[in-house]
């Protein structure tokens, strides 16, 4: 209190902690600390429901918030607090989550910008509008997926792969530090993971010769502790040390040198599981896209991997789609939850992965324990064995370009899932209550031929041709239910547009998710029941979140159609052309001040 | 009504006119502004890319000085990474900008004029075609004895740049027989430096580019190599102008055309230690 710089902002701080103080007593103690993140408040976040430290409501990623105060018989009533527009000129897709911490709203933006918000009055604090050199060229919009909190920082990723780490209270940057080259095709959209005190970062963008990696840096200096290649062959670091060869030796599953460009690029970020002390960070296909040039396994693309953080050594894997030649990305992420089975209980993690299987392994040692399909249509595969945890391929395989003759367009095949993938980055959601996985699922398939006049950079090169079809008439996205212990659908919400937006549950027995068509819909848990929608005015690919303030219940998200779909999405992409770009963040409660009565 | 029927007459006439007044202000605006933007691939030696102090140089550099000059005008080099596909370049550069900013071009360099692709672009005009490239095989006399036939490449080591046409065959050709001996690299830049320090004995990529890349160094030869079977080996190169603007790109094509025949553009390869081979 003695630091007169500082008092004006304490005394704000200690103004708010007392009315605060006053209207919630003892329900949410944490209020009343203008206190650093720590790593116990981050491990603690899932269960502390006046904050939102991390990415995913929890390092596990489960989306659950124990909330309930608005609950499947108010949700109806929910009305906008408070609207905040990014502004500027700078629109396309908003793909982040919002993170809320003493009494700021963290939520980052398209071309790599961020802002902290006065949580109770929606009015801006500072914004940071990262400075994107020229020549830079995302490969897959503008997006930012989220923040990560940790002590008086706030760290988010770039689209000139950079990663930032900002005073929580001025805006200013504190560190910076350079992922790697963009001109290399690298770049930053996933929101940072903190475990204990390291901030785990992948690459993303660029398809073109990268290597996939893991790191992890002091999230107080941004000084690197560990990295960890996601491909075979590659060398792994400790401390500056060598840690050994990922996957122990090259050539093993990649034939010739092509493990040195081999992709499996890590652009949708991890999750961490305490109970394991395991990462578990999904890697994207492998390059070069013609499968029939590497024949073998190519690992570790397509696959989640888990990772000691104490160590930086990859623990188990396991591979989605081996020698992909569909481009399944393995990226999504991996969900650590309880699954009982038998009367016991099993240390489980769920994935509901691009090429349409919904994955249930055992936690501790990547073991396959279940695998169904969370899509109505899967050509390039007719099941998992789940002896051999390997895909029964149906031999459904794009052709050969190398074999294409000169000047004709090759064979076409259709195949289900799209590229896009059965689900794409959006993360689902798990609820402990319901012990049902909420999945954001996409109907679609792609006609895939050779394309024997395509040119790069001035050069004739025989690539492969795709476009995106829709399965269904009437819609392509669908929410789905499902019960990981017998893959059963429990229900379904089918939406004419696909869907690119995460997912939240909460003890109210809701489900909310956003919808490209502009609205944020909560669902009960159990039935599937649409109660509640919100028109933002915008398309919603963000992903929602709850927490509680003052004595009552929000939920926000961002508005701002874009992302992949309108860039790749072929003749859905033009379906989906009406729809207008935006750039804000909603905020609802229940009107007035209506605790549930307990 | 007949007063109408040529009142409509004219008012069309007016604004057909209107519009064509339009399309010639292309050439018009660059006149006006004295500065021609032109697009070339960034990195790209011996096309394009910077020497020591920064300043732009290459065949194409050269090539866009010199239709600048004929314009009577200076040209402004803009440096385009390439994105996955010439299309996406040509969108990035030249008929819309790439969402992240920066604009557009009015001219692109190094653009292929294969007719089959040519028509399925309808956003630029593509012509100008200034030369043609073909594939070739680089590599250390000595390590070889005369120059080496494909089937050489189970024995011995070849460097291609990574997804090139090039990488494509060696790695399909054969069944697959020369996949261990294939070396990638990420430009045929840095595979011809490893190919002048000897660390492997042979390149295989485009052959100006091979010939600006290793011009100058000894004991190196570049041999045309033919792709057989089914693949494209060569293709023509030209320029690309939104489409548009018809007025630039009537004297842009022009220029060109007069650069080709009175053998400008070949002094200028030669400059850079390429032979240019005729194309269109």
């Amino acid at each position: 209190m003695n630091c007169t710089n500082q008092g004006g902002r304490l005394g704000h701080r200690l103004a708010v902690s007392i009315l605060a103080g006053s209207i919630l007593g003892a329900i949410s103690g944490s209020a009343l600390a203008a206190k650093p993140v720590t790593d116990a408040d981050i491990m603690n976040d899932a269960a502390t429901t006046s904050d939102v430290l991390t990415y995913g409501l929890g390092t596990e990623g489960r989306r659950h918030s124990p909330l309930a105060h608005i609950n499947a018989d108010n949700v109806g009533d929910l009305v906008p607090a408070w609207a905040f527009s990014f502004g500027g000129e700078k629109q396309r897709g908003q793909e982040s989550q919002p993170l809320i911490h003493d009494g700021k709203m963290f939520v980052t933006g398209s071309y790599s910008r961020l802002w902290a918000i006065d949580v109770r009055s929606g009015e801006e604090l500072w914004q940071y509008e990262h400075r994107l050199p020229d020549g830079i060229l995302p490969c897959c919009d503008v997006v930012n997926r989220g923040a990560a909190l940790y002590d008086n920082l706030v760290l988010f990723g770039t689209l000139d792969a950079q990663l930032v780490a900002l005073d929580q209270d001025t805006g200013k940057v504190v560190w910076k530090e350079k992922i790697d080259d963009f001109k290399g095709g690298y770049s930053f959209t996933s929101a940072p993971l903190i475990v204990k005190g390291l901030v785990i970062t992948g690459v993303s963008g660029g398809e073109f010769g990268i290597v996939g990696r893991v790191e992890a840096r002091d999230a107080k200096t941004g000084k690197v502790v560990w990295i960890r290649p996601t491909v075979e062959g590659h060398m792994g670091y400790l401390n500056g040390k060598e840690n050994g060869i990922t996957g122990g030796a090259p050539n093993k599953t990649w034939p010739g040198d092509l493990w040195k460009t081999g992709g499996a690029a890590t652009w949708a970020g991890g999750t961490y599981d305490p109970d394991t002390n395991l990462i578990f960070y999904g890697t994207g296909n492998p390059a070069p896209w013609n499968a029939h040039l590497r024949p073998g396994d190519n690992l570790y693309s397509t696959s989640t991997v888990a990772i000691n953080p104490d160590t930086g050594k990859i623990v188990w894997h396991y591979q989605f789609t081996p020698n992909d030649g569909w481009d399944y990305d393995g990226v999504n992420e991996t969900v650590a939850f309880d699954l009982e089975q038998g009367g016991s209980t099993v240390k489980a993690a769920g994935h509901a992965d691009r090429n349409g299987f919904f994955y249930v392994m055992n936690r501790e040692n990547g073991k396959l324990m279940n695998a169904f399909p969370f899509v109505d249509q899967i050509d390039w595969a007719k099941g998992v064995d789940l002896k051999t945890g390997r895909p029964i391929e149906t031999g459904m395989r794009p052709g050969n370009p190398a074999e294409a003759t000169d000047g004709k367009k090759g064979s076409q095949v259709f195949v289900a899932p799209s590229f896009l993938g059965g689900k794409n980055w959006m993360p689902m959601a798990y609820s402990p209550d319901t012990k049902l996985f909420y999945v954001p699922a996409n109907e679609w398939g792609m006609d895939i031929w050779n394309e024997p006049i395509a040119y790069k950079r001035g050069a004739a090169y025989l690539g492969a041709g795709f476009t995106i079809k829709p399965l269904n008439k009437d819609y392509i996205g669908v929410l789905r239910a499902y019960d990981p212990a017998t893959g059963k659908r429990v229900w379904e919400y089918k939406n004419k547009a696909p869907l690119w937006g995460g997912v939240l549950t909460t003890s109210g027995n809701l489900v909310f998710t956003g919808t490209p068509e502009g609205y944020l819909k909560a669902f009960d848990a159990k039935t599937g029941e649409e109660l509640w929608k919100f028109q933002t005015g915008s398309g919603v690919v963000g992903c929602p979140v709850t927490w509680d303030m003052d004595g009552e219940q929000y939920v926000a998200v961002t508005s701002g159609w874009g992302g992949a779909v309108p860039l790749w999405g072929g003749d859905v992409a033009k379906s989906v052309k009406y729809l207008n770009q935006g750039g804000s963040v909603w905020v609802f409660k229940l009107p007035g001040k209506r605790m549930a009565a307990n | 009504m007949k007063l109408l029927h040529v009142a409509l007459t004219l008012l069309s006439a007016l604004t057909w006119g209107i519009a064509w007044a339009d399309e010639d202000e292309s050439l018009l605006a660059v006149q006006q502004r004295g500065v021609l933007k032109v697009a070339v691939y960034e990195a790209f030696p011996p096309f394009s890319d910077r020497d020591a102090e920064g300043t732009p140089r290459g065949i194409d550099v050269d090539i866009a000085h010199e239709l600048a000059g004929r314009l009577g005008v200076s040209a402004a080099i803009r440096f385009q990474p390439a994105d996955e596909s010439v299309e996406d370049d040509l969108r990035n550069a030249v008929w819309k900008g790439h969402y992240i900013g920066g604009g557009v071009a009015d001219v692109m360099l190094h653009v292929p004029a294969d007719p089959r692709f040519v028509a399925t672009v309808d956003q630029v005009r593509i012509d100008g075609v200034y030369y043609m490239e073909d594939i070739a095989l680089a590599y250390a006399r000595s390590a070889f004895d005369g120059a080496p036939a494909i089937a050489s490449f189970t024995r011995h080591t070849v460097g291609v740049e990574l997804e090139t046409i090039a990488d494509l065959y060696l790695l399909s050709t054969m069944n697959g027989a020369l996949r261990d001996n294939v070396a990638h690299y990420p430009s045929l830049a840095r595979a011809s430096a490893a190919l002048v320090e000897g660390e492997i004995p042979a390149v295989m990529g485009h052959r100006t580019e091979l010939e600006g890349l290793l011009h100058g160094h000894e004991g190196l030869a570049v041999t045309k190599v033919a792709i057989p079977g089914v693949m494209i080996s060569s293709w023509p190169l030209g320029a690309a102008v939104k489409a548009g603007d018809v007025a630039l790109g009537d004297a842009v094509m022009g220029h060109l055309k007069a650069m080709v025949d009175d053998g400008t553009v070949t002094r200028i390869f030669a400059a850079h230690g390429a032979t240019r081979t005729p194309g269109g």
